[in-house]
């Protein structure tokens, strides 16, 4: 009985820790953000990685999801009736919500595993130690670049995710279910407000600059060689989702209530 | 990594999704453009739900918007009208003895005005100038006009049903159906009279047959009639 207390209390302490530190590495990389010289060539560098890179697998993706959407739409809609209003429901759902979410899950799959298991494989083969007796600040020359190139690159990658999406919607509709293709267009832009695309790109502002400070948090957190590599590596993705679709769920109640 | 090729990846990168963007902006903020237009005025008592947003149509084509809807207090006729302005493309000219209405669009029944020009127009109308509407029946109207057709019919019925007037007579009395009874029976056990006759006695049946052989046989009779009375002579 007095175990349990104890664990659960140790899990409830190392999670306030865990607050704790991601904090203070959020704000200490705030800090060095504004003290030059900036990382240009670093922060160009990890923008490809993170951008040019992932469009392959961000186009795919979005492109099925609004193949998918529109099939599963069409489903309903046609029993009602009513398939032009297809256009409308693929459009507001991928720029309002699928865009943003898939972008940025698939982004931490992709860069924050990467960026968790480089800045582990540094902390583990003690490069991070050998900067700081450089006197170089690891945060300002590893997690700076990579928070700015993520925090820049998710909306413009979700740009992406909307519009390749809306063209998956489009084939279905226009191909399969013969709707005339000026039709789906001018329904898919009636549909859409400019806040609808504007608060997607909010919210993905918001997802980058999570999954940057969550997998760098846990990229210098390892210990243990190899094994705590692949430990970390597990957590930052684990971490990047949880906090992702949470905050997906904050921003959804509060641009709700806020532009209604 | 070379240098150039890094910038040049990125550059892409960054210009296609800013085109997207663009098309995004540009095709959603495609009928708010408020710059190349003009605004009219339209006169209603009644506007049963017509709101700032709420389309123009001209013949049926978008042409505008309402910007503003304002309740008016007219001080001579002690009355209340409803005034919306609306603004309207520039390229759109509309005769000003047009016909304005309020109209229902589509399943959600989100309402517009609807400008139908006349056959023969005029003069147009000039950016400010007012258009007088032709208000919209209220539901409670047509429920109205409904039970008063309800009520006659409800006293036409009654007044057949109490056997008033022809109809009530011809269903509701017997004295008809007695009548006719009576002379079918006379009829059928007299035998006589023109109708008796007709039906009981073979005698116009016979004649009328053999006059058919005599004319199957000799059929020139039908066509010789003249030389014959010629020949009785």
């Amino acid at each position: 009985m007095l175990n349990l207390f104890v664990n659960l209390g140790e899990k409830f302490l190392s999670f306030i820790y865990f607050l704790g530190e991601q904090l203070v590495l959020c704000l200490r990389m705030l800090g060095w953000m504004f003290v030059s010289p900036l990382e240009w060539r670093r922060t160009l560098v990890q923008s490809k990685r993170c951008g040019w890179d992932s469009l392959p697998i961000i186009s795919v993706i979005s492109l099925f999801i609004g193949l998918i959407l529109a099939l599963q739409t069409a489903y309903l809609m046609q029993r009602l009736g009513s398939e032009m209003y297809i256009a409308s429901i693929v459009a507001l759902s991928i720029v309002r919500e699928l865009g943003p979410v898939i972008t940025a899950l698939v982004i931490a799959g992709r860069v924050g595993a990467a960026i968790a298991a480089e800045i582990g494989t540094m902390k583990v083969t003690e490069q991070i130690d050998a900067l700081e007796t450089l006197a170089y600040s690891p945060i300002k020359y590893l997690v700076v670049p990579r928070f700015l190139a993520l925090m820049l690159m998710l909306p413009l990658l979700t740009l992406y995710a909307d519009g390749i999406g809306i063209l998956g919607g489009y084939a279905i509709c226009v191909y399969k279910l013969g709707i005339t293709p000026g039709m789906y267009l001018s329904i898919t832009f009636d549909a859409l407000l400019f806040k609808d695309v504007f608060t997607g790109l909010v919210k993905s502002v918001f997802f980058g600059m999570i999954i940057a400070v969550s997998s760098c948090y846990q990229g210098l957190k390892v210990y243990g060689g190899a094994e705590g590599v692949g430990r970390a590596t597990t957590k930052a993705v684990v971490n990047s989702f949880i906090l992702i679709i949470v905050a997906d769920c904050f921003f959804a109640a509060m641009f709700y209530f806020l532009f209604p | 990594m070379d240098k150039s090729r890094l910038e040049l990846k990125l550059g892409i990168f960054v210009f296609i999704a800013l085109a997207i963007l663009a098309v995004f902006i540009f095709k959603i903020g495609n009928l708010k453009n408020y710059g190349t237009g003009y605004e009219m005025r339209f006169i209603f008592l009644n506007v049963s739900g017509v709101k700032t947003g709420s389309p123009v149509r001209f013949s049926g084509v978008d042409v505008g918007e309402v910007s503003r809807v304002n309740i008016l207090e007219e001080e001579q006729s002690k009355n209340t009208l409803i005034e919306v302005v609306a603004w309207v493309n520039r390229a759109v000219s509309i005769p000003s003895n047009s016909k304005a209405y309020i109209n229902t669009l589509g399943l959600l029944g989100e309402k517009y005005i609807e400008v139908i020009p006349p056959v023969k127009y005029a003069s147009f109308i000039k950016p400010g100038d007012v258009l007088y509407g032709i208000d919209p029946t209220l539901t409670q109207e047509w429920i109205d006009e409904a039970q008063k057709a309800v009520k006659d019919l409800r006293e036409i019925i009654e007044n057949i049903k109490a056997g008033q007037g022809t109809i009530g007579k011809l269903l509701y009395e017997d004295k008809l159906y007695n009548e006719l009874e009576a002379l079918v029976t006379e009829i059928r056990q007299a035998k006589h009279g023109t109708i008796g006759k007709l039906l009981y006695e073979d005698t116009l049946h016979q004649e009328l047959e053999a006059l058919i052989s005599d004319i199957r046989r000799n059929p020139w009779k039908l066509f010789w009639k003249t030389r014959e009375k010629k020949a009785n002579k």
